[in-house]
């Protein structure tokens, strides 16, 4: 699973408040007894903007003036039985909200029914499932990016011993939005097992019992039917993918692969072509106190897989391709040139190495010093499109995991986190960046991306409940539209109170108009369960990205207010 | 039993779960039925929205000739050029890529609510919202089997565009469009008639090739202007009946983006004004 902090372009980090938030949001429902036995909880989340026509940056507001996406989940449990709700709103939805198909309207996005009896759960409505890392099938929300392929159908999950786990699924996936969740058209049938030999058969490997020791096999199939009335090509109407995979762990170590293959798909995505897909992927990490190490390669080739052939790449994708590039939570670097994952071909490798110097040594001074260094490069796949091919349509000929020349990405960077005193904590963040932007964020034309950032974060904490926390960042670039710098202020008045500020100026543009400050305030108030913001200022147009899928959002001017709450 | 019918549920759905095609049978496009289904049958009409820039959009323009090629003159292909991003210019003329071809139709469709492309390409098949997508704006992969669903169903109307006149005093273009209604209809229609050129000789870019900026390229049924309006005009108020035909008569004077008027041709449509659902589409060029 990848990490899923959002950060949204003009909003900046706001790990503290955001965070305390979000625990409180997730962790701290407070449940209600709602009869005998029976318990009700829920939680809501509003965001609404007021837009303002800004020229300078490009901003056009609505013809409503106004944006809302609001959220509102109800869930009912009792015993082995869980049933829940979900009321969405979007009047209409926020500019550039969400990543794919249109949401409009007000009405329930989500709703389940679940029971577990003798090891057997069934659930029938929504679900959301994944089989392993997704190579084959994830169903899943990321609600700040608009992505949501949630499943309708049914779902049975069944472990016919220790350490033995069953699932079959069944349903369409969730399309758009309008006063209610719309379905694709094509159906999604997916079975999948898993076997955790030292639970399954602790007699057989009493030493890896003994050591913490573990091997974790797993595999599965997933078919997509949809008809073929396409009277221009042959299409498979049932198309399967496979997957299998193995996870190996003891008290430092995990090894992790997985490996799937999906027959001819001929979509919207890869030009109709009929050539078979596979993907690898593998990692390895070590950890022991103080010290981190991962490694980890992946090959993707002709991996798109949704239910709907035509579908546009947000919408009804039944995998998931997951990214090694780390995911920044800086703004500049996080909205700026954040890499998506290329699904139609792509070779990518990672390596991060995390130290503690311990306190009392030369480097770890009085309170110790952390140190981590990550690398991730992502190329094409070598290929050589087959000319002419009017008898197997395969497009393109690949050996698998042969990398092409064109280099997508490469993310080099550096980070010293030290307390340098009781009350003084600063890191220290040097970023070394190639972005191949034609091909990431489909800007052809535009030149290879090399960029430089530095970043300096600092929480100075005047008591025990009131801190400042301050950013103040640096991208220089010869390309696109050359150096940005951000500055951010946050302030906390624990337990309740926040106060935020930030301004991006892009100074390095090539002409006067690009030499543009956005700047945004932010006040907030936090109380048990719930959270309010109010941000007023400029949002620049970037790029939101969560686990390699990203999508586009628009520069806006407004006021923003948020509202979360649990119950 | 449950292990039972868990195993035959996978074995089930491994036999069932995969139809590989190794040798598709891909009808060739030249040998479709090329003689069109003629009066009374409803054609398509197929808006290509696209951009010079659009490195992505070619693949979608070689989708719409293919179409228009299995189905000759029952489908009637408009490239529009929307969005800053894909179709604005990058550089002075007459640098590469220097032509705007954006008309302010085009722009005010596509910022028309459920007209908002969220990607290029896309694309409009008789404007009809897709049953299941609910959308009209649809994936060009979609396309051929969106056209197969409406081409040739009884239609409701005609478009007949009469002969082209020049005149050389007022140097307009003179014609009439004539709307017979061929089935009892109910509800708003309107006429909207346009003006497009083909094989317009530009820059494109286009992914498939290194370098990918293409020069030139051979731009295919460009919409440049419309001639009586983004959204035409009302034919039909309440309702019409069989036997009735609407007559429109329009003296147009070419927009200053046309290169060569032999080139030209008048698409004419008529759509209901709920659905914005095209209805009937005729073509004309202008030296017919």
């Amino acid at each position: 699973m990848q990490a899923s902090t959002p950060t949204r372009p003009g909003t900046g980090r706001q790990p503290s408040v955001r965070s305390i938030a979000g625990a409180a949001a997730l962790l701290g429902a407070l449940t209600l007894q709602a009869q005998e036995g029976g318990q009700v909880h829920g939680n809501f989340s509003t965001d609404g903007q007021l837009y303002n026509d800004d020229e300078q940056i490009g901003a056009t507001a609505p013809p409503q003036d106004f944006g809302l996406n609001a959220w509102g989940n109800l869930n009912y449990s009792q015993g082995g039985f869980r049933a829940g709700v979900r009321f969405e709103s979007y009047e209409p939805a926020l500019l550039g909200y969400p990543a794919g198909a249109r949401y409009s309207g007000s009405g329930i996005g989500y709703r389940y029914a679940s029971y577990t009896k003798d090891d057997l759960e069934v659930t029938v409505g929504n679900f959301y499932e994944q089989f392993g890392q997704g190579l084959v099938f994830r169903s899943y929300e990321e609600r700040y990016l608009g992505v949501d392929n949630a499943m309708d159908g049914v779902r049975l999950k069944f472990s016919p011993d220790t350490g033995i786990y069953l699932k079959g699924v069944i349903g369409r996936q969730r399309f758009g939005f309008e006063n209610g969740f719309t379905k694709g058209d094509g159906l999604v049938r997916g079975i999948d097992g898993e076997v955790s030999l030292t639970e399954a058969f602790p007699r057989a490997f009493p030493k890896w019992v003994e050591k913490g020791r573990n091997l974790t096999l797993g595999g599965s199939f997933v078919s997509k039917f949809q008809a073929d009335n396409d009277p221009l090509l042959d299409l498979p109407e049932n198309v399967g993918a496979w997957g299998a995979r193995a996870n190996y762990t003891t008290a430092r170590w995990n090894l992790y692969t997985e490996y799937a293959y999906k027959i001819n798909d001929p979509n919207g995505s890869n030009g109709n072509i009929y050539n078979n897909g596979q993907a690898l992927l593998a990692n390895v990490t070590y950890s022991t106190k103080g010290l981190g190490v991962s490694a980890g390669a992946h090959s993707y080739d002709n991996m798109v897989y949704r239910s709907d052939r035509a579908a546009a790449p947000f919408d009804l994708n039944i995998n998931y391709l997951p990214t090694l590039a780390k995911q920044h939570t800086y703004n500049l670097p996080a909205t700026l040139y954040p890499y998506a994952t290329q699904p139609n071909g792509e070779v990518s490798y990672q390596g991060e190495v995390f130290y503690k110097f311990k306190k009392g040594t030369p480097l770890g001074g009085k309170y110790g010093t952390k140190l981590a260094v990550n690398w991730c490069g992502a190329w094409s796949l070598d290929t050589t499109r087959v000319m002419n091919d009017t008898v197997h349509y395969l497009g393109y000929r690949t050996k698998f995991f042969r990398q092409g020349d064109r280099q997508y990405f490469s993310d080099l960077n550096v980070e010293l986190r030290k307390k340098v005193s009781a009350d003084w904590e600063l890191a220290l963040t040097y970023i070394n960046l190639v972005y191949d932007i034609a091909t990431v964020q489909g800007k052809p034309g535009q030149s290879v991306i090399y960029a430089d950032m530095v970043i300096l974060e600092g929480l100075h904490n005047f008591t025990d409940r009131n801190s400042l926390r301050f950013e103040v960042q640096h991208l220089s670039t010869k390309q696109d539209h050359g150096n940005w710098a951000t500055a951010l202020a946050e302030l906390t008045f624990s337990p309740h109170w926040f106060v935020a500020a930030m301004d991006q100026y892009n100074y390095g543009g090539s002409v006067e108009t690009e030499k543009i400050h956005y700047p945004i305030g932010t006040v907030g108030y936090i109380r048990g369960g719930s959270r309010f913001s109010f941000s007023y200022g400029r949002q620049r147009a970037g790029i939101f990205c969560v686990g390699g899928v990203c999508r586009v959002v628009p520069a806006a001017n407004g006021l923003t207010a948020s509202i979360t709450t649990t119950f | 039993m449950r292990h039972h019918f868990i195993g035959v549920l996978a074995v089930a759905l491994l036999a069932a779960g995969c139809d590989v095609i190794d040798e598709p049978d891909n009808p060739v496009p030249s040998v479709g039925p090329c003689t069109g289904n003629g009066s009374g049958a409803r054609r398509v009409l197929l808006e290509d929205l696209t951009g010079f820039r659009c490195s992505t959009c070619p693949p979608a323009a070689e989708k719409a000739r293919e179409i228009q090629s299995f189905y000759c003159k029952d489908v009637i292909v408009v490239a529009m050029h929307v969005t800053s991003t894909f179709a604005a210019p990058l550089n002075p003329a007459p640098g590469p890529f220097s032509t705007d071809f954006r008309t302010p139709s085009g722009n005010e469709t596509i910022t028309t609510a459920g007209f908002q492309p969220p990607n290029l390409p896309i694309g409009m098949v008789n404007r009809k919202v897709d049953g299941t997508l609910g959308t009209r704006l649809l994936q060009h992969g979609a396309w051929a089997t969106a056209t197969a669903a409406v081409i040739g169903e009884p239609a409701q109307f005609e478009v007949l565009i009469d002969t082209i006149v020049h005149n050389s005093v007022s140097n307009t273009y003179d014609f009439r469009v004539r709307v017979p209604v061929l089935q009892d209809v109910s509800g708003g229609y309107n006429l909207t008639v346009l003006l497009t050129e083909d094989h317009v000789a530009d820059w494109q870019k286009d992914a498939r090739y290194d370098p990918s900026d293409l020069f030139p390229y051979d731009h295919r049924h460009v919409l440049r202007d419309n001639v009586n309006g983004t959204w035409g005009q009302s034919i039909i108020a309440s309702s019409a009946a069989v036997g009735d035909t609407i007559p429109t008569q329009y003296s147009y004077s070419l927009p200053t983006n046309v290169i060569d008027p032999a080139h030209c041709a008048v698409v004419a449509y008529v759509y209901r004004t709920d659905s914005y659902e095209v209805m009937q589409v005729s073509q004309r060029e202008l030296g017919e």
